[in-house]
């Protein structure tokens, strides 16, 4: 069960991986995604984990930002995402010295594809450790809303089905919502047994049980977002 | 300007994926977007879309291969199709109840038909009060007469009748007759219940008349030595049921009074005055034994024949028919049961 409670900021929590190596597992697995998002971002391209050999470059790189990390230089996605660049601009060198030069592999400026990607890389890399606070904090909400609402066992998938097209009914839920997530005893009991209190809520709002029941879902992913004060999130 | 920024909105990345992107919008939409390159994009970044992409998000959804149950919400959103539906829906069920009822009633009725529990359906006219006549008591005031001849009824073709001829009867009670022999015309293929002569006791021929013509199942005459040893016996069982009728209405059913046995009479009039008895066994599980004696009367309701139909393990659904030829003084005849009801084993 979550205790929305004690949800860690990610300095905190990169502190505690220092230490322990269970929290350090946990941490690389819940920012596996964004670990690929952001090699992706870099190469162009998209890379599988098990497949590409990049991916396992970034999660090493990963772990090393964890124990290298230090809080007072700055935001630690910042600076895992440096280091993380870093070592596939080391990879890349050392797959090109090893290979040999290949006259049809010159691109129209007389590089092969490779050492265009260094290049890439290269530029990339030198941008300031210091990233906008706030776009570091959304990341890192949106990777802890995708690991509470996988405890949760709801995926994006499911929400996007589940998700109404129509604004009305949008709108409908997110005041169920903020009404679970703002009274004390609605919230326990949707924490307690994982499902809404529908009895109540049927009282409190003109709707009826079977639209409440068919918004289940969505309305639990809302209650989460507003919980965790997702930074986008209008209410 | 303005009206152009209405129309995009800000929307944060959720999910990466090889084709597409997973969005949220800060209204708490979440959606599936296809259109940009998602490699160039990290979890987290903000994107800008089009309004009309979430309303038209609803065909990502066809992508997701959703559940059958997800096409049915969908397919149903739309308030015309709900209705249609129910509407379908109700006559459906209506003819399927409509049907039902039709059926179960029909074998119902079937069912307790076969099984006696519901009271049988006459067809032809219950016989009316007016055509019985007499009552038992004026029964006992009618003085014997003699009927010094009889004629038997010949066949419509106008062949002679074998055997037939004018009978005397003697009064007196000692004496007794010698049966003649019992010939039948069967030449039209009907049966003709020809008379057999005998001598009657005075008490005998008072009540059955001049002469008893016994027949069986089949139809046959039976020929009984002695008819007034024949009356005793028959008449040492119970008398079930006692009823008059006329003959005055021609070519009509009627059925007599009797619950136990169906008995049906008519008269019609040919050449010949003609009068049919069709007999049906209507009591379940019971087989009657005994006599049905027909005691034709003339108008002065003088007995002047008695036809007694024998009667062995009728059983519930058995019919019997006797065709009686009238002669032309008789005018009534009296109905007579005697006989047990035995339980059928």
């Amino acid at each position: 069960m979550v205790n929305f409670f004690q949800i860690n900021s990610l300095e905190q929590l990169v502190l505690k991986a220092k230490e322990d190596k269970l929290v350090n597992e946990k941490l690389i697995e819940q920012f596996k995604p964004f670990i690929a998002s952001v090699i992706q971002k870099r190469i162009g391209k998209y890379l599988e984990y098990g497949v590409d050999d990049e991916l396992s470059i970034g999660l090493i790189a990963f772990n090393e930002a964890i124990h290298n990390y230090d809080y007072k230089k700055g935001k630690f996605l910042s600076f895992a995402r440096l280091v993380i660049i870093n070592r596939l601009i080391d990879y890349y060198r050392k797959e090109t010295k090893l290979k040999t030069v290949s006259l049809n592999g010159y691109n129209k400026n007389g590089d092969n594809e490779e050492n265009a990607v260094i290049e890439l890389l290269d530029k990339k890399a030198v941008e300031k450790f210091l990233y906008r606070s706030e776009d570091e904090e959304r990341k890192f909400e949106i990777i802890e809303y995708t690991r509470i609402l996988k405890e949760w066992n709801i995926n994006f998938s499911d929400l996007i089905k589940i998700c109404p097209k129509q604004e009305n009914l949008r709108n409908d839920y997110k005041k169920i919502a903020e009404k679970i997530a703002s009274d004390d005893y609605l919230f326990n009991e949707l924490c307690k047994t994982k499902r809404l209190p529908i009895k109540q809520l049927e009282k409190l709002f003109p709707i009826h049980r079977k639209k409440i029941e068919r918004g289940r879902i969505y309305i639990i992913a809302l209650v989460i977002a507003i919980k965790i004060k997702l930074s986008f999130l209008q209410v | 300007m303005e009206e152009n920024l209405k129309n995009y909105k800000k929307a944060y990345i959720l999910e990466v994926h090889r084709n597409f992107l997973i969005l949220m919008t800060s209204d708490g939409a979440f959606l599936r977007y296809s259109k940009l390159n998602s490699s160039m994009y990290e979890i987290g970044d903000e994107i800008i879309i089009e309004s009309s992409e979430l309303e038209n998000n609803g065909l990502c959804s066809y992508f997701n291969k959703p559940d059958k149950n997800f096409v049915l919400e969908e397919s149903f959103k739309s308030l015309k199709y709900k209705n249609k539906f129910r509407l379908l829906r109700g006559i459906a069920v209506g003819v399927a109840a409509v049907v039902i009822l039709t059926f179960g009633i029909y074998f119902g009725i079937n069912y307790l038909n076969k099984t006696g529990y519901l009271p049988s359906f006459n067809l032809s006219f219950i016989a009316s009060a007016k055509d019985k006549a007499v009552s038992e008591q004026s029964l006992a005031s009618m003085s014997a007469e003699n009927i010094t001849s009889g004629t038997v009824a010949s066949q419509s073709t106008g062949t002679e009748m074998l055997g037939a001829e004018n009978i005397s009867i003697k009064e007196d009670a000692n004496e007794t007759g010698s049966a003649d022999k019992i010939a039948e015309d069967t030449s039209n293929g009907e049966k003709i219940q020809l008379k057999e002569s005998f001598n009657l006791s005075p008490v005998n021929s008072k009540i059955f008349g001049k002469e008893i013509i016994v027949l069986d199942e089949s139809g046959e005459n039976v020929i009984v030595q002695n008819q007034n040893d024949y009356i005793e016996n028959m008449q040492k069982q119970p008398v079930l049921y006692e009823g008059f009728y006329n003959m005055n209405t021609l070519n009509t059913d009627f059925v007599v009074d009797y619950p136990d046995i169906q008995i049906g009479y008519k008269i019609n009039e040919d050449i010949n005055k003609l009068l049919t008895f069709n007999f049906i066994a209507i009591k379940q599980k019971q087989l009657f034994n005994g006599n049905i004696n027909a005691v034709l009367n003339d108008e002065n309701l003088t007995n002047t024949r008695t036809f007694s139909m024998i009667f062995k393990n009728f059983k519930y659904g058995q019919q019997r028919t006797e065709i009686i030829i009238l002669e032309n003084i008789e005018k009534g005849f009296k109905i007579i049961i005697y006989g047990y009801f035995n339980e059928l084993n």
